[in-house]
């Protein structure tokens, strides 16, 4: 499937996609790094989070990282797949298209 | 209805790109699935069912409101109903844009994102390669 | 767009297509969804070609039906509302075709939730359960018709010689009897005489003190009793003197005696050394008037064993009256009659100056109930009112949990266009499924608890105002079904109104919030939910009342047992017993020696400390009431506000011998045995009442009862703690003591004798029986009561009490814990999540658990002083059942306390300790 078929992704997704970006995390530690994007505070359930998580897994834009960092087996760790990080290149594209649109129309400052 | 803007964060992409389809216009149902295309370069479609489900949602929400057709617009045919973006709406729409603005940012940190608009751009994809 | 276009077949596949969508979206906008439908598919057909256009066409009609479908399922709830009467009466349909599948809907949550329900319904059933039994008991003793069939045209007719200030004595003279019987033969159909008297039963089997009751013919036919075997007395044999006598056994004599071998009757039975044949055997169930008699002699029996003098004089009153009212005849008319023969037996001048005859006909009713059995009565049903309420506190605060806890599937159903009515019938069902579940545990535990109060059942029970004993027989405690159903009835509506209240209020608008909600938010714990908070406090606050209700009970039945009772039991034997007749032939001189004689052996008996004479044992009921006049140089009593005061005799060593402290002045010397001088010894009681705030030692009073004539003042000489005469019921009122000299010529007494350590009172009987031959042989001892039998008489119907609150007051307890319990641990569930960030964070064990521990404080402080000033202002209800014991003793009031916030807090801990056990991967990874 081409990274296009795959959007437009859920905020949620793609938060989940950009938390893995630079490091494999487990599902708290997502939690926690999703918590940090934003000022508004993370108001999904942890449920609905996991769900996010299971459903990417199994669309293959993560996987379980089989190279755990401490040997703690209760934790599973993701990690971004290509197809994972082509998606989400592609939905930051098409959002920075809709940013361009939306700072043409004023429901954003020009700045940037 | 809610009214806190930051309830409603993060805005379901659709909803968004209603809101950004109707900007500060008055539109009926066939005008916002043209607007909502060309948002996307003809990508993406509003199928009719979709709208009108989309429609009743964000109107329940208070994103949307019913409006009167615009002066110019005059109808021969049954009469259509016209909505627009409530004050809430476009706040919210606007609090969504600075969020994925955001978002992009931090994706574009790392190396997710396209390049930037600004003068970042040769860097960071230089990086990329 | 003029002349309009149509998309033709797929056109009409979207317009079907769409048809999904509710009726009213249809209507609104299916036509609109159609045009914009067919303008994209024309613009495509003729841009794209017919390929795209079809492509479209496709993904068109397959996305109008998946919409349509997702308009039905996110209907909002508010819409149904303002509905057509069309609408509604579909409405209503949909109501009643809906039934089972709600039913299948609220067993399932019930099945979902298996702790969470079936906490709901052992409480339910407890409550109910409990409440039940004891309120059914209360009903047998209470509202259950005497045992005597058509008791309303039973009477008793009172013939009292009233002097001013004294309580008048309802006992009656056999001529004065006779008299009456043969005037008002036409009133009556029956009219007998009965009197208790206890004898020493010698043969057949194991000698013992037994009861009895001295009964004329009639009185079996007046009270409606029917013989099992034989028959009863005749006519004739009312006074008869010739042997052998004949007696009439009991049901239970006849078993324990006889093997209930039905040719008892015609054998012989040995009483008091005399022989009497069995004629009858009365039916099971029926035990006379006064408690529970082994046997009924006739009259007459009286004459060997007490002398001719019962039946001679008609100064000697001995006997109660009970008759039975003629067919046809009305209370009224039987007093009108009553009266003037009343005063024409009673003439003139055997009236003393300022005497005055009273003639009362008390319908059985009156005797029946008394004002102490209303108290305890009220009590008792105070109480179960209250565990009742802890019950339904405890369910309702369930209920609003799980509500709370459900208020997000609630709000999606409500969502999903589920109606209100539909979601209020759901919980409804739900709730009658609990309360029928509850009501058949409850049921259960009612029927074996009745099992249980048959065991625990006091020997008498409610002994009524004329010395009545009021015998309810255990075996016919039985559920009581209207009770039953009363109590489930109530648990069930509160149980519907915590269910229903919620979902009524609940507004189609706050979906999102409670969507969004989730059970990932945090810092909201079940208690902090205003309502379960205050009906947390509100089981806080009933538990503390029952609690210190039950405590100052137990307060009062542990100062009668204690040496507190103002007597020391232990080693205490008293002996009562009449010199009947023979004596009396004598000169009142050997009387009194007789007394003495018999105090003087007791005395030398080994193991005997002290013997001491007196009239009545302590606890056993009054011998002599009368009223106090005035103190002399002090009060003058008006004649209807005069103190009742007891009056005893007491020789010199009656206060040593009972364990009695003198606390100011004297006790009697031993020359005041013999001499009759108008001094008294007060009980600490009397002394403050008469003698307010100073000494009463030295000062004197008059009372309706003087030995040197012409009303002269007592004495005081002395004042001793307070002994409790009457039930503690009754209270304490003012005692005298009066010389033993003042006695005299009285056949009645009491011995008192003290044994030393290892040496059991009850021993010494047969050494007195002995001692007794010795002056006067079968003079019978009709009361042997030890200091341990006194007490336990004395205290049987606190006992009752005490036992059925304390088991209010545990049960209560239970019900409180459990309800904090299940909130903390309600608590620790839903705020899992929470629980294991902060262990993520670094919170230690002790951290959380405190933190969970500390929902259920407010509570308890806040129900805790609601609950003491509850109790504060309740607990004068109490004050006529206490006996030394303030009703704000402080002691059982803080004791209440303590225990319920131990409890509490125990409660509150053991499902907090859950918490330390949360492991926080798992919580956050749940949902």
């Amino acid at each position: 499937m081409a990274a296009e078929d795959h959007l437009p992704l859920t905020p949620l997704s793609l938060q989940i996609l950009v938390a893995l970006a630079d490091a494999p995390r487990h599902g708290y530690g997502i939690l926690k790094e999703i918590e940090g994007f934003s000022p508004v505070p993370f108001r999904s359930s942890t449920g609905t989070l996991y769900l996010a998580i299971q459903r990417l897994e199994e669309q293959g834009l993560i996987e379980e990282d089989v190279e755990r960092p401490s040997p703690d087996s209760r934790r599973r760790y993701y990690r971004l797949t290509d197809l994972g990080r082509d998606v989400a290149m592609a939905e930051n594209r098409r959002l920075a298209s809709l940013l361009e649109i939306s700072r043409a129309k004023g429901f954003l400052g020009s700045g940037g | 209805m809610i009214d806190a803007v930051d309830d409603h964060l993060p805005l379901a992409p659709r909803f968004f790109q209603v809101l950004l389809a109707l900007s500060g216009e008055t539109m009926h149902g066939y005008g916002i699935i043209q607007a909502y295309e060309a948002l996307s370069g003809g990508r993406e479609t509003l199928l009719p069912g979709s709208l009108y489900a989309t429609l009743a949602r964000m109107t329940e929400l208070g994103l949307i409101e019913p409006a009167p057709a615009p002066a110019g617009e005059k109808s021969s045919g049954p009469k259509r109903r016209y909505v627009r973006a409530t004050g809430l709406g476009l706040e919210v729409a606007r609090a969504e844009a600075e969020r994925m603005e955001r978002m992009v940012g931090l994706a574009r940190e790392r190396r997710l994102g396209p390049a930037a608009s600004s003068g970042r751009r040769d860097l960071l994809s230089g990086e990329a390669r | 767009m003029s002349g309009r276009r149509r998309a033709g077949l797929p056109g009409v596949l979207f317009r079907w297509a769409f048809r999904v969508a509710p009726r009213e979206h249809r209507e609104a906008v299916a036509e609109e969804a159609a045009e914009v439908f067919e303008a994209g598919y024309l613009r495509r057909a003729e841009e794209e070609g017919p390929r795209a256009a079809r492509r479209y066409a496709r993904r068109a009609v397959a996305d109008a039906a998946l919409s349509g479908w997702r308009l039905r399922r996110s209907r909002p709830a508010a819409r149904p509302r303002v509905a057509t009467p069309g609408a509604r009466s579909a409405g209503g349909l949909d109501l009643v075709t809906g039934l089972g599948t709600d039913l299948r809907h609220a067993l399932r949550r019930l099945r979902r939730a298996p702790g969470h329900s079936a906490a709901i319904v052992v409480i339910l059933a407890l409550g109910v359960g409990a409440n039940t039994a004891v309120l059914s008991a209360l009903r047998t003793a209470v509202a259950a018709p005497p045992p005597y069939p058509a008791a309303d045209r039973l009477v008793f007719p009172r013939l009292t010689v009233q002097r001013a200030g004294e309580e008048g004595m309802s006992l009656w003279s056999w001529r004065d009897f006779v008299d009456f019987r043969e005037a008002t033969g036409d009133v009556f159909s029956h009219l007998a005489g009965y009197t208790a008297r206890s004898a020493s039963w010698n043969d057949p089997g194991a000698a013992e003190s037994v009861p009895y009751e001295l009964v004329t013919p009639g009185y079996f036919e007046a009270l409606g009793a029917v013989p099992a075997l034989g028959r009863f007395f005749l006519a004739e044999e009312e006074g008869a003197t010739s042997a052998p006598g004949v007696v009439v056994l009991s049901h239970d004599t006849w078993h324990r005696r006889f093997g209930g071998d039905p040719a008892a009757v015609g054998r012989a039975i040995t009483v008091d050394g005399i022989r009497l044949r069995v004629v009858g055997v009365a039916g099971a169930g029926f035990r006379g008037l006064t408690g529970d008699p082994a046997f009924w002699v006739p009259a007459g029996h009286g004459h060997a064993v007490f002398g001719e003098w019962l039946f001679e004089s008609r100064t000697n009153y001995w006997f109660h009256v009970v008759a039975r009212l003629a067919p046809d005849v009305a209370i009224e008319a039987a007093r009108a009659r009553a009266e003037p023969v009343g005063r024409r037996i009673v003439t003139a001048d055997r009236l003393e100056r300022g005497e005055r005859l009273e003639v009362s006909v008390v319908p059985f009713h009156e005797v029946w109930t008394n004002p102490t059995t209303h108290a305890s009565v009220g009590l008792i049903g105070a109480g179960a009112g209250l565990l009742l309420l802890i019950a339904i506190a405890n369910v309702a605060s369930l209920l609003l949990a799980r509500n709370r806890r459900e208020s997000r599937e609630t709000a999606v159903r409500l969502a999903l266009g589920a109606g209100r009515g539909r979601l209020l019938r759901a919980r409804l069902i739900e709730s009658l499924a609990i309360s029928a579940i509850a009501g058949v545990a409850g049921l259960a535990l009612a029927a074996w608890s009745v099992h249980g109060i048959r065991a625990l059942w006091p020997d008498r029970l409610l002994t009524g105002t004329g010395g009545e004993v009021r015998w309810i027989d255990p075996s016919g405690v039985t559920l009581d079904l209207p009770v039953m159903l009363a109590g489930l009835g109530l648990a069930t509506l509160a149980a519907l109104v915590f269910a229903l209240l919620p979902t009524a209020l609940r507004r189609g608008g706050t979906l999102v919030p409670a969507l969004k909600q989730g059970a990932g938010s945090l810092g909201r714990g079940a208690a902090r939910s205003g309502g379960r908070r205050l009906l947390l406090g509100g089981q806080v606050a009933f538990s503390v009342a029952l609690l210190i209700a039950a405590g100052l009970l137990a307060a009062t039945l542990l100062r009668l047992h204690g040496e507190q009772g103002g007597f020391e039991p232990k080693g205490l034997l008293a002996v009562s017993y009449t010199f009947a007749g023979r004596p009396v032939a004598a000169s009142e001189t050997s009387l009194e020696q007789a007394h003495e004689e018999l105090r003087r052996r007791a005395g030398l008996l080994p193991g005997v400390t002290s013997a001491a004479l007196g009239t009545s044992p302590p606890l056993a009921g009054h011998t002599m009431q009368t009223r106090v006049s005035e103190t002399v140089g002090g009060t003058v009593y008006p004649e209807d506000r005069r103190p009742a005061i007891g009056v005893h005799s007491a020789d010199h060593g009656l206060f040593a011998t009972l364990g009695m402290r003198l606390l100011e002045g004297r006790a009697f010397t031993e020359a005041e045995d013999r001499r009759a001088r108008q001094v008294l010894v007060l009980s600490r009681f009397a002394a403050r009442r008469l003698f307010p705030g100073e000494s009463a030692v030295g000062r004197q009073l008059r009372m309706g009862f003087s030995v040197a004539g012409d009303n002269a003042p007592w004495t005081v000489i002395g004042v001793v703690d307070d002994v409790l005469y009457g039930s503690p019921a009754e209270g304490l009122i003012a005692e005298a003591y009066v010389p033993y000299g003042a006695w005299h010529g009285q056949s009645y007494a009491t011995l008192f004798v003290r044994t030393g350590p290892g040496r059991d009172p009850a021993d010494l009987v047969p050494e007195l029986r002995r001692a007794m031959d010795a002056i006067d042989r079968g003079v019978p001892f009709w009361r042997t009561l030890t200091g341990a039998e006194l007490r336990r008489e004395g205290v049987a119907d606190t006992r009752v009490l005490v036992l059925v609150l304390s088991f209010f007051a545990g049960l209560a307890l239970l019900l409180s814990a459990t309800g904090v319990w299940a909130v903390v641990a309600q608590a620790v569930a839903e705020r899992r999540r929470e629980i294991g960030l902060r262990v993520a964070l670094g919170a230690r064990g002790r951290e959380v658990e405190g933190l969970m521990v500390r929902q259920g404080i407010a509570p308890l402080l806040a129900g805790g002083l609601a609950g003491l000033v509850l109790a504060a202002l309740g607990s004068r209800a109490l004050s006529g059942l206490l006996f030394r014991t303030g009703t704000h003793d402080p002691l059982v009031f803080a004791g209440a306390t303590v225990l319920l916030a131990v409890v509490w807090l125990l409660a509150s801990w053991l499902p907090a300790r859950a918490a330390r056990r949360v492991d926080p991967i798992e919580a956050l990874s749940s949902d």
